[in-house]
């Protein structure tokens, strides 16, 4: 019919891009009288709308409202389709407890850290407020051991496909993961958990969820990261900023400057520029330091000290070697169990310096504690003895009590006896172990300096005047230092002065000079009985 | 009880020590036939008895206690001189040996039911004990008259009186001898209370207290002397304390019967207590003492051991038997010159004392010093612990491998040597290889000598066989021993006892003469079989050399040839000896009548197969019509570890024992010569067969020439043995070849220094094979 | 082993102790005098005392023969000087089993404990 014809021309439908709504239009010029239900539901079948995507009760309104207007336009939307539900990957939901550890680094990164001063910062009342914030003890990282819990994952969802208006199928979009879980570092249980492998630091941001074994710090140590505590190899790009503390188990890589912090490793730790320690900066090593230069600071190597530019007024103790091939020594005390290798020894304005080569502080202190106790058993000893023997020699044998007094002097030196023989026992142990550790030689490749000290085991040599390199002082075999240059052996109180000197035998007294090497040691390579002993004299 | 009660180690312990003294008891009791004066030796016999019997008590074996009692009974009164010991005595004596020997085999059975000794030997051995030459009881000890059941076992195990009369030194730790001199005083002190309170015994009115008070003093007494173990001493006190406990239930003369024995035990103790200040103690016998003083005070003494209320204690003791050491005289002087000596009377009989007695008591005073077991108490006895034979079986074995492995240090020593130019190494590696060989060496004989034993072991028996062979042939024939001290290797002495048997035998049957032939050829009725063993150099050598007939050659001669060893004409150019030799094969006997002794068990061709092949020794005969024959048996120190000269043929090497090489030559053409095919060698002036090592061995090498002879001497004849390549001396470990058959004249194996096998010639075989060839071609 | 050291001196228990724990024995009451020892010894039971011979209200040997009239076994060690060691006999008929003289060394001491604790135990 014409009239049909003429009603479609005020009907006109639009769809959304995805087809999965249809919005009518009826035209302000329609036959309103025309208008029903039907003839709508007409209209959109022959536009192939899907019976099932139409909305009758949408349908039966817009025709009763175009009934009631007319002049103006209406539309409603009459068909709606399903809107395909996309799928979505597994999503590693992670534990309060590092969510809120993550929060917590985030809040602070988008603070403002400008690294005001710290003294300034904070006043002791105000580290005392609860709501003052430790920038040093906070740490940007979130470190975890192997096999704590880290999160939860939820299982991927394929999604489900929609339906358009016309009937056709909107299929449903599959989303890339957004993150990729290293397996290597994390552990996904077949319940859903996820457990880190190894210990380390965690990852989790980007596009990477990982427990990375090695830390890396890009830029400095500082407010920005706070302190590092971690149990692994740890690489810093940038430096250590001053008062900023790095305790690691594996080794330590700084490729800028160490400031007045400390610095903490089992194994190697490696600072590429160098340390101006402004006499508190520290660097405690299990096996070697290198550095660049060291410059006022302490440093402690279990094993060599390798610096390659120079060492001013710092106190190295080495259990290995102290090397620093071409480079030079000022000021400051080296102590080292093995021979110590220098370019310049002193300089030119005679800053005093002391050498200790052939000493090991952890053995070298206990032993000197074991030679006081051992003088003070014996000079008790010889007491007794004496008293025994004054009152033996006036002794009436029959007086019970001289007996008595007798017996208990003869007990006395008894378990004094013992006890020296405890004593000298563990003073042989420990020699063992120094002749075993310890080789005391120093070489010098240019030149010596006066106002530097060499202490050997009972001796002391010092130069009056400049003299130089290449040579070797060492001990002979009767403990005498020698001056080996070229292969030439000739005695070093040809050229210096050798004065005799007990200073290791009484290492770690309570006046003694070497405090800077009291520090407990981590490992003793003596024995148990002599702090027992030692907390008996006490 | 039974024997499975007992622990089984405390019986083999018993078996082993028991057996041993034993066998010793036995040799003994022949020669004292011989020397019936020899005190030390019967007394030797009696502690032997005296320790079978106590152990056999111990262990509850009433039937050995039995016979072994009667027969220390016996012997006792031989030791007291009462009786001599005659033939009749010792057959007595040695017949009851015998029933202990059956007693020891059912022990070692396993039988628990020991045969019992026939009552008359045992009646007659104790009538023995209980007669004297003049019939009158010497020691007036009616206790031990026959069938008195009292005294059996009644000081078994009470070692002690064993040792009675000898003299030991006390020891003591310093401390307690610091407190001897308190000691001494005080046990004075005791006695003497002791002693006046025993004279207040007689008041019956105080006598309870007085018994207490006894009682006390014995009881303190004890204490003390426990506390420094003086244990004879102890026991007297002891004995005492117990006496005095049961005083106020006895009569008037049983009060008196013990207080006569307990002032004797008293005045013993009073003795033992001065000898202690001088930390020394006479030994004596109080067992009696000691078992009458509790009859007496259980109020159970026989009325024949009453004594007189007036007796005093010196009687008493002597009646007691305790006297004749509780004399003892201090030995700085000479006993039997010591006027205080005297022999006390025997109070129950009036008759003078025996002339016999002072006379043995004079004897044992002077033996008192020389008397080996005194010194036993001053020198220390040889430390010796028993070792299982497996574990030095095991040792030998291990020394074994260890000179194999010496040898082959020394084998690269010289290859060192030979191949390096480090002189300062091959120097050390030298050293050191002749360090190693003494030290094995020296380990070798110490380890042999673990199980060295004396030849005694064997030849205790054999007094007891020739007097055993003697008494049923009607000879007389005496065996003198030699040597029975030398050691030789234990299973030389377990490999050792048949031949030797055997031979003795041979020689007492066939070698002595009956007395009538002897004494018509003018020779001592007495037939002397002299058994000398000795070392010499590396071997042993036993001869048995009796003073019989001889070996007659006509009559073996004959009858070699009538078995087919050899022809007429062979026999006549035969030396004796070789002749005599012919006894030593198999089936061969000369006697007419095969005697029950030595013709029973093993022929003397099994004693030469013994001595040859299992102990690698010689057996030579010599002999002189009417004067004896002399066997000579000649073994190595051990048959484990020899050296040896090492030998090549080809590839073949062999040992050739060193100790039977006489030399080896390289001979010029001219000194090889044959008589019909066999070939001879000469050596200065004497032609040897020769033998050929690859011929006899059957080796294929016939291209390798044996330009060397090694001569090998054996039994007096020398053979020279062919060989291509003589190595050198080395220590060979014999390693047997079980159950490989044997092909030629190989006794065993043995590993060379570079670890390859070499066979061992077996002498003996290379010898007779040589013979025999000899004969067959001739 | 319960060991019981009876002696007025302190000094002297504390010598003996240390030889007792050097011998492995560390149950060990002491007493000051033999009273005192008489009061402990029904509670401690002791294996072997040591006893001195001179001390205050009750001395050793009448200790021992108090102590004996009980007990047959125990072992006793009597420490005397050389002053008693005249009437060491004495004590030994009271039942003492051993003795030691003072002074004494530990070695001494320890031989004498030893010795007599195997001999009572033989």
């Amino acid at each position: 019919m014409p009239r049909e014809h003429d009603l479609d021309a005020h009907l006109q439908l639009r769809t959304d891009d995805d087809l999965v709504t249809g919005t009518l239009f009826i035209g302000p010029e329609a036959p309103s009288s025309e208008i029903t239900p039907h003839v709508l539901a007409v209209f959109l079948d022959s536009k192939g709308i899907a019976e099932r995507a139409l909305d009758r009760a949408a349908l039966k309104k817009l025709a009763a409202d175009a009934q009631a207007t007319s002049g103006v336009e209406v539309s409603a939307i009459v068909a709606r389709g399903r809107p395909p539900r996309h799928g979505q990957p597994r999503k590693l939901e992670w534990t309060a407890q590092i969510n809120e550890r993550i929060d917590e680094i985030e809040a602070r990164s988008s603070e403002d850290t400008d690294p005001h001063q710290p003294s300034s910062d904070a006043s002791p009342e105000e580290c005392a407020d609860q709501q003052a914030v430790d920038h040093y003890g906070h740490s940007a990282f979130i470190i975890v051991n192997g096999g704590d819990e880290l999160g939860t994952i939820s299982p991927p969802d394929p999604g489900e496909d929609g339906e358009d208006i016309f009937g056709g199928v909107i299929p449903a979009k599959q989303s890339p993961n957004p993150s990729y879980i290293d397996s290597e570092s994390i552990d996904l249980t077949e319940d859903n958990r996820v457990n880190a492998r190894n210990s380390g630091h965690l990852v989790y941001s980007g596009s990477l969820r990982s427990v990375a074994a090695t830390l890396e710090v890009p830029g400095d140590v500082g407010f920005a990261t706070g302190n590092i505590d971690f149990p692994g190899p740890v690489n810093v790009g940038g430096g250590v900023k001053d008062l900023f503390r790095i305790d690691a188990t594996g080794d330590v890589t700084v490729r800028r400057l160490v400031e007045a912090a400390s610095i903490s490793s089992d194994r190697d730790v490696i600072v590429e520029r160098g340390v101006a320690g402004r006499d508190t900066g520290q660097i405690r090593s299990g096996r070697d330091v290198r550095a660049g230069y060291v410059e006022s600071a302490t440093i402690n190597a279990g094993r060599d000290c390798i610096v390659q530019r120079e060492i001013t007024n710092c106190q190295i103790v080495a259990r290995g070697s102290i090397l620093i091939e071409s480079g030079a020594v000022r000021g400051g005390a080296m102590t080292a169990g093995k021979r110590i290798e220098v370019g310049v020894l002193g300089s030119a304005q005679e800053v005093p310096s002391e050498i200790l080569t052939g000493s090991i502080p952890e053995l070298d202190q206990p032993l000197a504690r074991i030679r006081v106790l051992r003088e003070r058993a014996d000079t008790k000893r010889s007491d007794l003895a004496f008293k025994l023997e004054s009152l033996r020699s006036a002794m009436d044998t029959s007086n019970p009590d001289a007996i008595e007094k007798t017996m208990a002097l003869d007990f006395d030196i008894s378990e004094i006896s013992t006890r020296i023989t405890r004593l000298d026992e563990a003073a042989e142990r420990i020699r063992v172990n120094l002749r075993k550790h310890a080789d005391a030689q120093l070489s010098v490749q240019k030149r010596i300096h006066p106002g530097v000290r060499i202490l050997f085991r009972n001796c002391a040599v010092r130069f009056e005047e400049e003299f130089d390199g290449p040579f070797t002082l060492k001990l002979d075999r009767e403990g005498e230092p020698v001056i080996d240059q070229h292969g030439n052996e000739r005695p070093a109180r040809e050229v210096a002065v050798v004065e005799p000197d007990d200073t290791l035998d009484y290492l770690g007294g309570p006046d003694s000079t070497h405090s800077v090497h009291s520090e407990q040691p981590r490992e003793s390579l003596g024995n148990g009985l002599v702090s027992d002993e030692g907390q008996q004299a006490a | 009880m039974s024997i499975s009660d007992f622990d089984p180690e405390i019986l083999q312990d018993f078996l082993t020590e028991s057996g041993e003294l034993l066998e010793q008891l036995e040799s003994d009791l022949v020669s004292i036939e011989a020397t019936p004066d020899d005190l030390d030796l019967v007394n030797q016999i009696f502690r032997a008895l005296h320790t079978i019997k106590g152990s056999a008590s111990f262990l509850a074996l009433t039937n050995l206690v039995e016979i072994a009692h009667a027969a220390e009974t016996a012997l006792n009164a031989a030791r007291t001189g009462a009786i001599s010991l005659g033939p009749p005595e010792m057959d007595l004596l040695l017949a009851a040996v015998d029933v202990l020997k059956v007693q020891f085999e059912q022990l070692g059975a396993g039988e628990v039911e020991l045969e019992k000794a026939d009552d008359r030997l045992v009646a007659d051995l104790t009538n023995l004990g209980g007669q004297s030459p003049d019939g009158a009881a010497p020691h007036a000890d009616p206790d031990a008259t026959p069938g008195t059941p009292t005294e059996i076992g009644s000081d078994a195990g009470d070692d002690p009186e064993a040792d009675a009369g000898c003299e030991r030194v006390i020891e003591l730790d310093p401390a307690k001898a610091d407190l001897v001199e308190h000691l001494v005083s005080d046990v004075q002190q005791s006695i003497s209370q002791m002693q006046m309170q025993l004279e207040r015994l007689n008041d019956s009115g105080t006598r309870s207290a007085t018994g207490t008070a006894l009682s006390e003093l014995a009881e303190d007494l004890v204490k003390t002397l426990d506390f420094f173990e003086i244990d004879e001493c102890v026991r007297i006190a002891s004995a005492l304390e117990r006496a005095f406990e049961g005083l106020d239930s006895l009569s008037e003369d049983q009060v008196v019967q013990v207080r006569h024995r307990a002032l004797a035990a008293c005045s013993v103790l009073g003795e033992q207590a001065n000898e202690l200040s001088d930390m020394r103690l006479t030994v004596r016998p109080t067992g009696t003492l000691i078992e009458r003083l509790g009859l007496a005070s259980n109020g159970d003494l026989p009325a024949q051991q009453f004594l007189a209320p007036d007796t005093d204690p010196r009687s008493v003791l002597a009646f007691d038997g305790v006297s004749a050491g509780a004399q003892g005289v201090p030995p700085a002087e000479s006993p039997a010159s010591d006027p205080d000596f005297n022999p006390p009377p025997a109070p129950a009989t009036d008759s003078p004392s025996p002339e016999p007695k002072p006379e043995l008591a004079r004897k044992q005073a002077a033996n008192a010093k020389p008397d080996p077991t005194a010194k036993r108490a001053q020198v220390p006895l040889e430390q010796t612990i028993r070792v299982e034979v497996g574990r030095l079986e095991s040792l030998m074995n291990l020394v074994g491998e260890l000179v194999l492995q010496k040898n082959r240090v020394g084998a690269l020593a010289d290859e060192v040597a030979t191949d390096s130019r480090n002189a300062d190494l091959i120097e050390q590696m030298e050293v050191t290889a002749s360090t190693l060989d003494r030290v094995t060496g020296d380990i070798q004989v110490a380890v042999m000598r673990t199980r060295m034993q004396p030849l005694d072991k064997l030849f205790g028996k054999y007094p007891r066989l020739i007097r055993d062979l003697a008494t049923k042939t009607g000879k007389q024939i005496q065996l003198v021993i030699e040597g029975g001290d030398t050691e030789v290797d234990k299973s030389v002495i377990e490999e050792l006892g048949d031949p030797l048997v055997h031979l003795l035998r041979n020689s007492a049957d066939h070698g002595i003469e009956m007395p009538g032939a002897r004494a018509d050829a003018g020779k001592d009725p007495k037939g002397t079989i002299r058994l000398v063993a000795g070392h010499e150099g590396s071997h042993v050598c036993l001869r048995i050399i009796d003073d019989g007939k001889g070996l007659n050659r006509e009559v073996i001669g004959r009858k070699a040839v009538q078995n087919g060893l050899c022809s007429e004409e062979q026999l006549a150019t035969l030396a004796d000896e070789e002749v005599f030799r012919f006894i030593l094969e198999a089936g061969f006997s000369t006697a007419d009548q095969v005697s029950d002794l030595s013709g029973r068990g093993v022929g003397m061709d099994v004693v030469r197969t013994n001595i040859e092949r299992n102990l690698k020794g010689s057996l030579t005969i010599e002999s002189e019509p009417g004067a004896g024959t002399t066997l000579t048996i000649t073994i190595p120190l051990t048959v484990a570890i020899m050296p040896a000269m090492m030998v090549a043929v080809g590839e073949d090497t062999f040992a050739i024992p060193l100790t039977n090489i006489t030399e080896i030559v390289r001979p010029t053409p001219d000194m090889f010569s044959s008589i019909g095919d066999s070939p001879m060698i000469h050596l200065r002036g004497q032609v040897h067969p020769l033998m050929s090592a690859r011929e006899i061995f059957d080796l294929a090498d016939e291209n390798d020439p044996e330009p060397f002879v090694v001569v090998i001497g054996f039994n007096q004849k020398l053979v020279g043995l062919r060989v291509s390549r003589v190595i050198g001396q080395q220590e060979i470990v014999i390693k047997p070849l079980d159950g490989v058959r044997r092909e030629g004249p190989i006794s065993g194996a043995t590993v060379r220094n570079d670890g390859g096998v070499s066979l061992i010639v077996d002498i003996a075989e290379l010898v007779r094979l040589s013979r025999s060839q000899h004969n067959t071609v001739a | 082993m319960r060991i019981m050291l009876i002696d007025d001196s302190k000094t002297m228990r504390n010598i003996q102790k240390s030889v007792l724990k050097q011998l492995g024995y560390t149950e060990i009451e002491e007493a000051c005098d033999g009273q005192d020892a008489l009061s402990k010894v029904a509670a401690f039971n002791p294996d072997l005392c040591l006893v001195d011979w001179n001390m205050p209200v009750m001395d050793g040997l009448t200790f021992v023969k108090t102590f004996r009239q009980k007990d047959k076994s125990t072992p006793l060690i009597m420490v005397t000087t050389e002053a008693e060691k005249s009437r060491v006999i004495e004590a030994i008929k009271a039942g003492v089993n051993n003795y030691v003289v003072k002074p004494f060394t530990p070695d001494l001491l320890s031989e004498r404990i030893t010795e007599t604790l195997a001999k009572v135990s033989a």
